[in-house]
């Protein structure tokens, strides 16, 4: 409603329909979230002092400095750097890395397959996993093996990454020699990373899953199966899990987010030249430029993918536009 | 007054069941562990013996025994645990009591004035929501420099909202309910209406969110100090430990696992508990 009447459009009557005035209600608000990201991040970096200071020689003069400060067009006001830099994003500029001496976006860009790569291999592990999980734990609660998954799933969401990955490279490559510690040299390298990292987003399918499946237990539909004499896997299989998916797919939106922020740590222990092996090289160098660019690139993300997934869920279920819009 | 209560009174088991007995015990175990640190350690964490250094478990030097070994400058593992637990639970205790009172106060506020106060809150809620708060945490601590007090900081500052957004919710809730209408109409202020009516009769609801967020919490403090960016060595965490311990994998694998084993066991316990306290407050589960 209120970005519709902040677009100049007329105000719709409340009974009518109200989809277009939600959905550019919420990309507005996806809007002014990603604007407060990237503000945070460029006064973030301009408190730290003197980004020239890190860049020039320890034995530079003081004209050498001020030579440099000036090439580099940190001497304007803030409020043109800033404008510049904002302008700079909507052409995919993010800016130069000073430490690397590349564009930021050309180092981003190397990066970005390895992450992707790693984001689809731990997702097929989630979904792999959480998935039938899930499912067996809604169609045999209260039965001891659903209880034992139960302690797994809350085991996979309590396992620091770090340390699950730490555990199996101990395991599977030292010991056993069977994969490789880290890098990436073919396909295998991709292994221990996507479990270590899908691990995580495991429990949350699994949990999801079971609630979904829960509630369509309920249904009519699962009784007259039953009345009918259909086994219960069959029930399931053809007709409940198409129902139960609606909730599953909206999570799988938020859940890349996730994991993209999750690759961090997951890259840094397996060496995986990916994104966020590249944003813990950037801290290190105090490449804030670069930083900026990686944290803004998943934050956008990671909004984008918020959009869609209320997109997503409120055109399957139009409640949600309801409570949105109250 | 503080007898009469919004709901129905349902009956409820007190007792706690097996499964979370023993998660329990360990958080109650680790909490004193943390607090009696100097008492309970066998060595000082941050005495170095280089003639010592990367020893087994059961390794004795000097007449003292490394129980679960020493690491790379020959510092005791068992010893550097017991201080990192004081690392863990303080930082995770500080930033939800922080992030928890600051979320819950202007989620009861937007709730209560409604209006623009509300539009805003509760926008900026769901902006800082929309980011991830490791990649937010990260990029504040990376500028800001890391330590004790900015890694609290940069957890309240990213997870405040989750608060928020209960105490919003849930005043919401209540704030019509009869007996909060009729203090209203007794003449009773913003502040006691808030502080003695609404607060308490919301305050079960907040209390499972703080305990999911203190697991969250002392993870993310782990993987801030396992990047560099946490609390700055020679200061034990656990986090900072399993760094180390990710260089040594194929020589000394002890420590990397204990702390690991020691992050994992509260975390685990914390969920489990949170679960639990959840059920208890709702047991239709949400």
């Amino acid at each position: 409603m209120q970005a519709g009447r902040i677009l100049g459009l007329p105000p719709k009557p409340e009974t009518e329909f109200p989809v277009p005035a939600f959905f550019l209600k919420r990309i507005f608000q996806a809007f002014i979230a990603i604007l407060g990201v990237v503000t945070l991040i460029f006064f973030l970096q301009r408190m730290t002092g003197d980004p020239v200071l890190l860049l020039v020689p320890q034995n530079a003069t003081r004209e050498d400095i001020e030579a440099m400060r000036s090439a580099l067009g940190f001497d304007r006001p803030l409020i043109t750097q800033y404008w510049d830099y904002l302008s700079g994003i909507l052409l995919l500029d993010f800016g130069r890395s000073y430490v690397q001496n590349e564009p930021v976006w050309t180092l981003i860009a190397s990066r970005l397959p390895y992450t992707l790569m790693l984001a689809g291999g731990a997702l097929t592990v989630a979904f792999g996993l959480g998935i039938p999980l899930g499912v067996t734990m809604a169609v045999r609660r209260g039965r001891a093996e659903a209880k034992a998954m139960m302690g797994l799933v809350l085991a996979g969401q309590s396992m620091p990454t770090f340390w699950s990955a730490i555990l199996m490279i101990m395991v599977f490559a030292v010991w056993l020699g069977w994969l490789p510690p880290s890098g990436a040299r073919d396909w295998q390298s991709l292994i221990m990373p996507s479990i270590v990292l899908g691990l995580l987003s495991m429990a949350t399918f699994a949990r999801v899953s079971r609630t979904a499946v829960l509630d369509e237990l309920e249904k009519d539909y699962v009784r007259t199966g039953r009345a009918k004499g259909l086994p219960m896997l069959r029930i399931v299989m053809r007709h409940l899990l198409r129902n139960a998916a609606i909730p599953v797919v909206t999570v799988a939106a938020l859940e890349i987010a996730n994991l993209l922020a999750g690759a961090v740590i997951v890259e840094t222990v397996f060496a995986w030249p990916g994104l966020g092996q590249l944003t813990v090289q950037a801290i290190s160098a105090r490449d804030f430029m670069l930083v900026q660019g990686v944290v803004l690139l998943g934050a956008t993300t990671a909004i984008v993918l918020n959009l869609i997934a209320d997109i997503l869920y409120s055109l399957i279920d139009p409640r949600i536009r309801m409570e949105g819009s109250a | 007054m503080a007898a009469t209560t919004a709901t129905t009174p349902r009956p409820t088991k007190r007792s706690i069941p097996w499964t979370v007995l023993p998660f329990a015990a360990i958080l109650v175990a680790l909490l004193l562990i943390a607090i009696l640190a100097p008492l309970v350690a066998p060595m000082d964490p941050n005495t170095q013996n280089l003639l010592a250094r990367l020893k087994a478990p059961g390794f004795q030097a000097r007449g003292m025994t490394y129980f679960l070994g020493s690491d790379e400058l020959g510092r005791d593992v068992l010893s550097r645990l017991i201080y990192g637990a004081r690392v863990s639970l303080l930082v995770a205790f500080a930033s939800v009591t922080l992030s928890g009172i600051f979320g819950t106060v202007v989620g009861m506020i937007a709730a209560f004035y409604r209006g623009w106060t509300e539009t805003l809150i509760m926008r900026l809620v769901d902006i800082v929501l929309s980011v991830p708060a490791i990649l937010l945490a990260i990029i504040t601590v990376a500028v800001l420099g890391p330590s004790f007090a900015n890694v609290v900081i940069v957890l309240s500052m990213t997870r405040w909202p989750r608060y928020a957004r209960v105490a919003y919710g849930q005043t919401l809730s209540v704030a019509n309910m009869p007996y909060v209408r009729l203090s209203r109409f007794m003449g009773a202020g913003w502040l006691r209406l808030l502080s003695r009516h609404i607060l308490p009769n919301i305050a079960g609801a907040l209390i499972v969110v703080a305990t999911l967020e203190f697991g969250l919490m002392v993870l993310f403090e782990a993987g801030l100090s396992f990047l560099g960016l946490g609390v700055q060595p020679p200061t034990a965490s656990w986090g900072a430990m399993l760094a180390t311990g990710r260089n040594y994998v194929a020589t000394a694998w002890w420590i990397a696992t204990f702390p690991g084993l020691a992050l994992f066991l509260l975390v685990l316990s914390i969920n489990l508990i949170g679960d639990h306290i959840r059920d208890r407050l709702d047991p239709r589960g949400r």
